[in-house]
């Protein structure tokens, strides 16, 4: 099963909103939070329909209509979206003026808000699209879910185009109730992530599209050629094993990787996975970079190193910020991104060069 | 009546998040629902909260909603009418 | 010719019982969950609700578990529980292959007991380590590791169809040789934050649900959750095959976020391409376990939708929702486990609280335990966000 991603929207904590490449200036912030850097909605949305959304909605439709508005394609054969936490501020809303208001005259917008499937919902509404409609909500799991149906759909021959999202939002109470379980560092400059030893890591947010098509065009980033997950493995070992079963799948070599690109959230204890990978499993000609200095952790993350891949591979060129070794490869034809949350959640997304 | 009027605007907008309309942008009898302003059926929710929080006047029956929340005008008739039945 | 995918294990646990069985009792003695409200304190207590009459300790019990180290929202319990009855049939090196894969789907979540400690944690962390099962991917990640399964694991959250989607996503997955074997389905359990949330949309029925009645006046929530064991024909053991899943299909209404078209053509564009996948014609259904919340507007969408795909010869239709109420996240798959048992006993279940067909149209659901021929059953998901799933199911 394979796809080609031919279009893009990706809102970040970097500018990506213009660009197709990767941008010119960077974002680095103190912060133990990067939140995204937002366009302004009316030049992409209808203002009328604006007016009852929440801001991850916002992101949402702004993001896919950027992407839409890059494709040939103006109504793609279905829409998929990962999100790990759903529409998380409305949800907070909600519940807070149930628990505080203690269930009297509730205001009704926070709770449809809520639902997880909103996101996909409202990009059907404004595309009048009628066509397969799933939203994943499973941490870690979530946006590969969703390109893994895309996937599969493209195979099945039931979508020539499916607009895949990954997206989730970085909310104050969330920040606050999980600093009790250690999470996340005190504020530092997140172009500096891997300066600071210590645990925890730094959240973030975001909200990118994909246009994955059946077939190439002149517009293509790059091959989605195979996506895996795995839960709960005990040990670098069976992550190994895992990657290993992956690659023979897509009968490829860890040598034919050009590029990986690891999930380091900066955090001493989960990083030391993918410091192992690198110095005892992958090959040392391979090119190493890591993304989640660029746009924080948060559950969908890969949505973003997805972009960061397809630029990477329609460019031909790695950003410095994002390398971690000084090796270098001719080409770049082939990259993995491997993520793990808490070594819980791990995946791989495998990319070439489109034919 | 027309303070009220105006009042109700301003809380109309504010409540349904009516970004970019005006006060001046409608008037009194301008329908809310389907066509003047284009309100759908959560937007009717919220106004009816609106009636309950801001000039606690609860409006139960269906028939008594499609009139009470027509226009503008309408909304502050109904309050008029009930707030003196309270008082 | 693509791979039959068929039902080999179902687990269902509902206002109406604790297991297959236990359902079937409820239904065919016309004994319909709905009663008062005792899971909660609520301002809301009046409003008949459909509870799982078990308390959370019975629960535990129930799914086997022992330990105290972990936390268990009642969400999770509940899918412990049905997913255990699904697979209970099946050897257990089966379930671990990397050929296995877990399906599920919830709407709430852990909200169950993110609504108890909430406040709380905002302002201390005595609570903090109740943090982890909040989410939406706690029940299937504790299900999982339950079984041992490690990989195609995955929560689907559409509302009112979503553990119809995990069912369908299943189906796919079996059909386009992803997968050998695949448990699927949802839970969801009743929360203060759902029941004031329908409250406050104004569709939550005071008395209880009456689908389909011209007197309808509201949905009724309920909780619980259903798994089913889906296999590729060839792997599958002869023996443990219930029926087939023959028909699936997932459309986008696009048309409102909480409510269905009046025409009901978002519900006809899902039943058209279930048939369509299933390769049988409307005359061939002989069941319809319709979606019918008893809301006013959805059960006359739904009822014109049946009409265009089934008129003249409407087959014999009811809403379950009516014994079990509206079991959101689990509803799918809740509904596909009777859809099941419907072809395993030949029967089609009745729809309480009818007594009026609608004005607009001359539908009437059964209202009595019904055995008859049955070869193929329709199930009927229509969520918010206009997500509209329906499944085929065929004896072999």
């Amino acid at each position: 099963m394979h796809s080609y991603i031919t279009s893009i929207g990706n809102i970040s904590p970097q500018n990506t909103l213009k660009g197709v490449g990767f941008p010119d200036e960077l974002i680095s912030r103190e912060s133990n939070c990067l939140a995204c850097i937002e366009p302004d909605y009316r030049e992409l949305i209808n203002p009328v329909q604006l007016r009852r959304m929440p801001r991850i909605l916002k992101m949402a439709l702004a993001s896919s209509q950027i992407c839409i508005n890059q494709s040939p394609v103006s109504n793609p054969d279905a829409i998929v979206v990962g999100t790990g936490l759903g529409c998380l501020e409305n949800l907070e809303k909600f519940l807070l003026s149930v628990l505080k208001d203690n269930e009297h005259i509730l205001s009704v917008l926070p709770f449809i808000n809520s639902t997880h499937n909103a996101v996909a919902a409202q990009i059907a509404m404004m595309l009048k699209n009628y066509n397969y409609n799933i939203t994943y909500c499973h941490r870690g799991f979530s946006f590969e879910s969703a390109l893994l149906d895309a996937l599969m759909l493209i195979d099945e021959k039931e979508a020539e185009h499916v607009l895949v999202g990954g997206i989730d939002e970085c909310t104050p109470n969330f920040i606050f109730l999980h600093n009790y379980l250690g999470y996340w560092k005190q504020p530092v400059d997140n172009l500096q992530l891997l300066k600071y030893k210590t645990s925890g890591t730094i959240a973030g947010e975001g909200s990118a599209f994909f246009m994955l098509s059946a077939k190439p065009c002149d517009q293509t980033y790059a091959r989605i050629d195979a996506v895996s997950t795995c839960f709960n493995l005990a040990n670098t070992d069976e992550v190994e094993s895992e990657i290993d079963t992956f690659l023979r799948g897509a009968q490829i070599s860890k040598q034919d990787i050009d590029l990986v690109i690891f999930g380091i959230n900066g955090d001493i204890y989960y990083d030391k996975t993918y410091y192992h990978l690198q110095k005892s499993y992958f090959d040392a000609s391979s090119m190493y970079g890591y993304y989640k200095h660029l746009c924080g952790e948060y559950y969908t993350s890969t949505a973003f190193a997805l972009w960061l891949a397809a630029i990477i591979i329609k460019s031909q060129s790695v950003p410095a910020v994002v390398r971690l070794n000084s090796a270098n490869r001719q080409a770049i034809k082939r990259v993995l991104i491997y993520n793990h949350i808490r070594n819980m959640e791990h995946s791989m997304i495998l990319l070439s060069m489109p034919e | 009546m027309d303070e009220l009027i105006a009042k109700l605007k301003v809380e109309i907008i504010q409540a349904l998040s009516l970004e970019d309309v005006k006060p001046e942008d409608f008037d009194a009898d301008t329908p809310l629902f389907v066509e003047g302003l284009g309100l759908d059926s959560i937007d009717a929710l919220e106004l009816i909260l609106l009636m309950e929080r801001n000039y606690k006047i609860k409006i139960e029956d269906p028939k008594e909603r499609r009139t009470a929340l027509a226009n503008v005008r309408a909304m502050a008739e109904y309050i008029m009418e009930h707030q003196n039945v309270n008082n | 010719m693509s791979r039959k995918v068929v039902v080999t294990g179902i687990g269902i646990i509902s206002a109406i019982g604790n297991n297959a069985d236990e359902t079937l009792a409820s239904i065919y003695s016309l004994k319909s969950g709905i009663g008062r409200l005792s899971l909660f304190e609520s301002i809301h207590n009046n409003i008949s609700v459909a509870e799982v009459k078990v308390s959370n300790d019975q629960l535990l019990n129930l799914a086997g578990i022992t330990t105290e180290k972990e936390f268990y929202t009642r969400t999770a319990l509940l899918g412990i529980i049905a997913a255990r009855q699904a697979a209970s049939n099946t050897e257990h090196s089966k379930l671990i292959d990397a050929r296995t894969g877990l399906i599920s789907a919830t709407t709430v979540g852990g909200m169950d007991l993110n609504e108890q400690y909430y406040k709380s944690l905002l302002e201390n962390d005595t609570y903090k380590e109740y943090l982890g099962v909040f989410d939406s991917a706690d029940s299937a990640e504790k299900i999982a590791r339950y079984f041992g399964i490690k990989h195609h694991i995955t929560t689907i959250s559409t509302a009112c169809s979503s553990s119809a989607n995990s069912v369908m996503l299943g189906a796919r997955l079996i059909r386009n040789n992803q997968l050998d074997m695949v448990l699927v389905g949802g839970t969801d359990s009743l929360t203060k934050f759902t029941l004031n949330g329908f409250f406050a949309l104004e569709i939550l029925s005071p008395t209880g649900c009456r689908p389909f009645d011209q007197n309808r006046n509201g949905l009724t929530i309920g909780e619980g959750a259903a798994f089913l064991l889906l296999e590729g024909e060839d792997v599958a053991d002869q023996d443990k095959i219930i029926c087939e899943l023959s028909g699936y299909a997932n459309t986008n209404e696009a048309f409102h976020q909480t409510a269905s078209s009046s025409d009901g053509y978002g519900a006809v564009m899902a039943m058209k391409k279930a048939l369509k996948v299933s390769g049988l014609q409307p005359s061939d259904i002989n069941y319809v376990n319709a979606h019918g919340t008893g809301t006013v507007v959805n059960d006359l969408s739904e009822g014109r939708a049946i009409e265009t795909i089934f008129a003249p010869a409407i087959p014999k239709f009811s809403s379950t929702k009516s014994f079990t109420g509206h079991t959101l996240g689990a509803a799918g798959a809740i509904e596909a486990v009777l859809s099941v048992l419907a072809i395993k006993y030949q029967v089609a279940f009745p729809n309480l609280n009818f007594n009026q067909p609608m004005n607009e149209l001359s539908l009437k659901p059964q209202i009595e335990v019904t055995n008859a021929n049955i070869n193929h059953v329709m199930s009927n998901s229509f969520g918010f966000g206009g997500s509209n799933t329906s499944l085929i199911f065929s004896k072999v």
